[in-house]
């Protein structure tokens, strides 16, 4: 496993082989069930809603808000430089998912603040979604 | 796991007095809890066995008498991890053999056996095992293996911080505060703190105020809001009530228990929105098989890997209102002389929190205070008690009301 920066980097499977693809070309990704219309993340190999296996990748605009959040100052790997932060950023087109948060100063952030998706350049295969906050 | 609205269907889960209560005809008989320390500088395999020997020799029964095992199995010797190998060990056909380390601890592991024992797979179980030596020098628990989970560990994920954004969002819903997790914090730390066996003995007592000055770990949780990982092991003999009424201890039942899953452990971060509420269901199921409410049990043993889950446990459970958890443990109601005192051994937070067998110590000092046996900090009177660990940040719940017969 390659470490960036005190982060394991992915190592993606056949299944979650298209959310980094995504990243790698600058867009958020979410799976998508065309029966039911319901957004899957993480991925699943069928929905959770109807079991059909008929699932689909939609871009994402990366926009939404903090849900919750913690600024982590002890790491969960002592290579990772602290603080960092970990939220549930609910999108605006409709999903959540858990991920970094970008903040000059970690104490703005709050529940309800405005955070849009970056990407930074990990590996030639990962690049890593970021969320910023935004006005 | 799915999108937002991910508030699960209650399936097929029944709850109430409609299931069946063989599980009543089962019986704690024997119970064992070594020393827990930051380390113990024994081998594994020697931990395990003072633990097993241990608890037989609590209900005055030999190894010969067990036809029953999910025991964590660390070798040398035999087939490595196979819990098989202990039909050998102790020199027993076994009619019943757990396949996994989760069935060797906690209320998971109590129940299995149980089951085991209530459909006659066998009449005498053994479970347990222990963390010890140099494997795991960790300060807190991460929970990743060799496999790294893709949408958790690349953001720096583990299980203080999934346990914290929890916290987070109930203090922005509800105004929780940070003093009262640190209430939490600071009145079961200082029931380890004259707990002679807990890893934290003697090292307080704490005050809101030293919860509150502890190092910021992930915001809103400081160092004391935290468990820490120590090491140490435990045992449980069960066996059908009717044999455990001819041993020595008196015997302990299993009124009600219940199980909630709801994912692998630390996929994503848990929310407060989606799993809040979990152990709601298992703790109506467990409370109905056992036909009691919260008001007739007397001790109460919840699970406290950090300061926040009791004030969410607090609001599921149904002692307070949801939102209400904060004022609730600030009223004192928890401490020793309160209406509800929890965690008088002083928990995951100071006893131990020691890997699998923290869980099982949960069920140790409910056992322990039915008895009569718990000294210092017996519960005069305790007939009915209440375990219980998991909580979202392991996407789990498991829930015992056990009774003295």
């Amino acid at each position: 496993m390659d470490v960036w920066n005190g982060i394991p980097l992915p190592e993606p499977s056949e299944l979650t082989a298209p959310f980094w693809a995504a990243c790698r070309a600058g867009t958020l990704a979410v799976q998508h069930c065309a029966a039911c219309a319901r957004r899957i993340f993480p991925p699943l190999p069928a929905c959770p809603g109807c079991l059909s296996r008929k699932l689909s990748w939609l871009p994402s605009p990366g926009r939404g808000v903090i849900y919750s959040f913690t600024v982590v100052r002890r790491a969960a790997r002592p290579d990772r430089p602290v603080p960092y932060i970990i939220a549930t950023i609910d999108l605006d087109d409709g999903w959540s998912m858990t991920g970094n948060v970008a903040a000059a100063e970690p104490d703005a952030v709050r529940c309800g603040s405005a955070v849009a998706v970056r990407f930074l350049v990990a590996s030639a295969e990962i690049h890593l979604p970021v969320f910023a906050l935004i006005d | 796991m799915s999108e937002r609205s991910r508030t699960p269907d209650r399936g097929g889960a029944k709850t109430g007095r409609e299931v069946l209560l063989p599980l009543r005809n089962v019986a704690i008989a024997g119970i064992y809890a070594s020393r827990q320390a930051r380390r113990l500088d024994v081998e594994p395999t020697d931990l395990v066995l003072e633990c097993v020997a241990g608890a037989l020799a609590d209900a005055g029964l030999t190894p010969r008498d067990v036809d029953g095992a999910a025991i964590e199995w660390p070798g040398p010797g035999q087939a490595p991890g196979d819990f098989a190998s202990w039909a050998v060990q102790l020199g027993v056909r076994l009619g019943w053999v757990g396949d996994s380390v989760y069935q060797t601890a906690g209320i998971r592991g109590l129940i299995q056996a149980a089951s085991a024992v209530a459909t006659g797979q066998c009449e005498t179980v053994v479970i347990g095992g222990g963390m010890a030596g140099s494997t795991d020098r960790r300060r807190f628990a991460t929970v990743s293996g060799s496999q790294s989970l893709e949408f958790f560990d690349t953001w720096g994920g583990y299980v203080a911080p999934s346990f914290a954004m929890v916290a987070q969002r109930h203090m922005h819903d509800y105004g929780t505060t940070p003093e009262q997790l640190a209430q939490v914090a600071a009145t079961i730390r200082n029931h380890g703190h004259v707990n002679p066996e807990a890893v934290m003995y003697g090292r307080g007592p704490y005050s809101v105020a030293d919860v509150l000055a502890s190092p910021p770990i992930a915001s809103p949780l400081h160092l004391l809001d935290i468990c820490l990982v120590a090491q140490g092991g435990a045992a449980i003999v069960l066996t059908t009530l009717e044999r455990a009424r001819d041993l020595r201890r008196t015997p302990v039942t299993i009124l009600g228990a219940a199980q909630e899953i709801r994912g692998g452990l630390y996929v994503q971060a848990p929310t407060y929105r989606d799993d809040g509420d979990i152990g709601a269901l298992a703790a109506q199921r467990a409370l109905g098989m056992a036909g009691v409410g919260l008001d007739d049990i007397h001790v109460f043993n919840l699970y406290d890997p950090t300061s926040f889950e009791v004030i969410r446990q607090l609001e599921t459970l149904g002692f307070c209102k949801a939102g209400e958890g904060g004022p609730f443990v600030s009223s004192g109601a928890i401490a020793a002389d309160g209406r509800y005192p929890l965690n008088l051994d002083g928990g995951c937070l100071s006893y131990a929190w020691n890997g699998l067998q923290q869980m099982t110590l949960k069920v140790i000092e409910s056992v322990r205070q039915l008895r009569g046996e718990a000294g210092y900090r017996q519960t005069p009177g305790a007939r009915l008690a209440l375990s219980a660990v998991g909580g979202p940040g392991a996407q789990k719940y498991e829930i015992c009301v056990l009774g003295r017969t």
